[in-house]
């Protein structure tokens, strides 16, 4: 019997359901090498999909492109819908191999999990995983981060979720931000978005940046944006600058389509939209101290509202 | 022998327990993520351990299956996704492996009845059952229709893209890295790398574009299928 202190592993028995899943996709095709890779992809993505219900994450498992017939003919694609938290990306390899291929076309994912096929197919073994592709299409199987690691990961991005729906209906009051005082619902950028979108550090003002991830749409129109709040107190001035973005998260650019919209008590309203292939939105005003408004959020028949206090 | 046997039984229950102990120390519901990712770890460890415990049912009043393996692997598949779901539940009165390997048979009886109704509605007389591929048979067994395969008729349609959408929608300043010339590489099995150096375009800025347009894609293709 093994230590159970060991770097962890998972293994998943591969039988008729996942097997049954990856003919009914490679029934059409007959060019050998896409059948492989669809076929290959198929149990790739039933693994990562079993592991991760075992542990007791929520996914959409038949929502993804890898279980359209007509998406996998197109790219090779290995996409798993995790609930609220976004697309992981299941790279299978085959035993003994060193390197896994991460698809250039999906830099964009919340995590590339590795998974290693045993030649009988009647095994997957979930290696490890790496939440950045890093522009890399080979990626060294020794350079994985642990299971343990993608737990941990994955864990902390399902927190803002719970999180979020207590505090959606308060008032947020920037007075207690610049003091220190905010939310552990509203996020460093850092926690929440990824390095290359993190272009807007303005460093030396009196300021405070924090985000919030939200969900919008329904089923296959669902989308992910990080709602970004950057509050800059001008010295000796009951004024504030308010710079507000929206980010979409997961995605390299954002839907066209959707509204940031900042209201105030009167009723007016400032509305910005966003254009196909936008990577983000923003609107900047000021307010001063004790003013309130708000921030619209939407997209097609959703949104998501929010009260602010200065 | 028997005693030896015995102490290691023992001793397998009580790290099962004491694994089984610690996931129920921290709740699934947990607000805080630390507390929900070391109950994770802790589950993880104890599927890994019953896996490798030697002391998983055979099963064995079904070894006359023809495709015994495969039922076994469903139905072991079945059982851990159902421990990890009920391992609240787990009374301890009981050894831990003993809880598992009652599961695992009822699990193995729901997997034999559902493939008996299959085998019966879906496979053609004489026809042997091979649910179960290999690397090897992947591309060994391909069935050879007269129809045109899916993949072709995608081709015809992409070739003759009854709306001019295809040809229409190209990168900025390169024409020729349009949707329809990148799809026609695609299907003919050209990578990305290729297809980059073909349309002299960077191989980010060409997959990122096509991938954008995937939804759009799909959805003209199908409306001529």
């Amino acid at each position: 019997m093994k230590s159970t202190t060991e770097k962890l592993n998972f293994s998943v028995p591969l039988s008729f359901e996942a097997h049954s899943i990856a003919q009914g996709l490679v029934s059409e095709i007959s060019n050998q090498e896409k059948r492989q890779q669809v076929y290959l992809n198929s149990l790739s993505v039933y693994a990562v999909n079993y592991y991760l219900r075992c542990m007791g994450f929520e996914t959409d498992y038949s929502e993804g492109d890898s279980r359209n017939p007509f998406a996998v003919q197109l790219m090779n694609v290995a996409d798993l819908i995790v609930k609220d938290i976004g697309k992981l990306e299941c790279i299978p390899v085959l035993a003994e191999a060193e390197v896994g291929e991460i698809p250039p076309e999906f830099q964009d994912r919340i995590g590339y999990v590795f998974v290693e096929l045993s030649d009988s197919l009647k095994e997957a073994n979930i290696l490890g995983f790496t939440p950045q592709a890093a522009d890399k299409i080979s990626f060294s199987l020794n350079k994985l981060e642990s299971l343990e690691d993608f737990l941990v990961y994955l864990t902390e991005l399902e927190v803002v979720e719970s999180v979020q729906a207590e505090t959606t209906s308060h008032v947020i009051s920037f007075r207690q931000w610049l003091d220190g005082v905010i939310d552990t619902s509203w996020q460093k950028l850092d926690e929440l978005l990824k390095p290359q979108q993190l272009g807007l550090a303005f460093k030396n003002e009196v300021s405070i940046t924090r985000g919030q991830k939200i969900d919008l749409g329904m089923h296959l129109d669902k989308i992910s944006v990080a709602l970004v709040m950057k509050v800059i107190s001008e010295s000796k001035s009951e004024e504030v600058d308010i710079l507000t973005q929206l980010y979409p998260v997961g995605e390299m650019s954002l839907p066209s389509g959707i509204k940031l919209i900042i209201g105030d008590e009167t009723g007016e309203a400032l509305e910005v939209v966003s254009r196909e292939d936008d990577n983000w939105i923003q609107s900047e005003f000021s307010a001063e101290s004790g003013e309130r408004f708000n921030i619209t959020v939407a997209y097609g028949d959703s949104e998501v509202k929010k009260e602010f206090e200065v | 022998m028997n005693s030896d046997s015995q102490q290691r039984d023992n001793a397998l229950n009580q790290q099962l327990r004491e694994l089984v102990e610690e996931i129920k120390q921290y709740s699934a519901n947990a607000d805080r993520a630390i507390i929900r990712v070391k109950r994770r770890v802790a589950l993880n460890k104890f599927v890994n351990a019953v896996v490798n415990s030697g002391r998983l049912s055979k099963q064995t009043q079904w070894l006359g299956l023809a495709n015994y393996e495969d039922y076994h692997n469903e139905a072991l598949q079945l059982t851990f996704m159902e421990i990890c779901s009920k391992i609240d539940e787990y009374n301890p009165q009981y050894p831990v492996m003993a809880w598992v390997n009652k599961i695992f048979h009822w699990r193995f009886i729901d997997v034999v009845n559902k493939e008996r109704k299959k085998g019966i509605t879906k496979i053609p007389k004489g026809e042997k059952i091979s649910p179960v591929m290999s690397l090897d048979d992947i591309t060994k067994e391909i069935h050879q229709s007269n129809q045109l395969s899916q993949a072709e008729i995608i081709k015809e349609i992409i070739n003759k893209d009854p709306e001019k959408y295809l040809i229409g929608e190209q990168l900025r300043g390169h024409p020729e890295a349009n949707l329809k010339t990148i799809l026609l590489f695609l299907l003919s099995g050209k990578k990305w790398k290729e297809i980059s150096q073909e349309l002299g375009v960077p191989l980010t800025t060409a997959s990122s574009f096509y991938q954008r347009r995937m939804h759009k894609i799909i959805d003209y293709l199908k409306k001529y299928i």
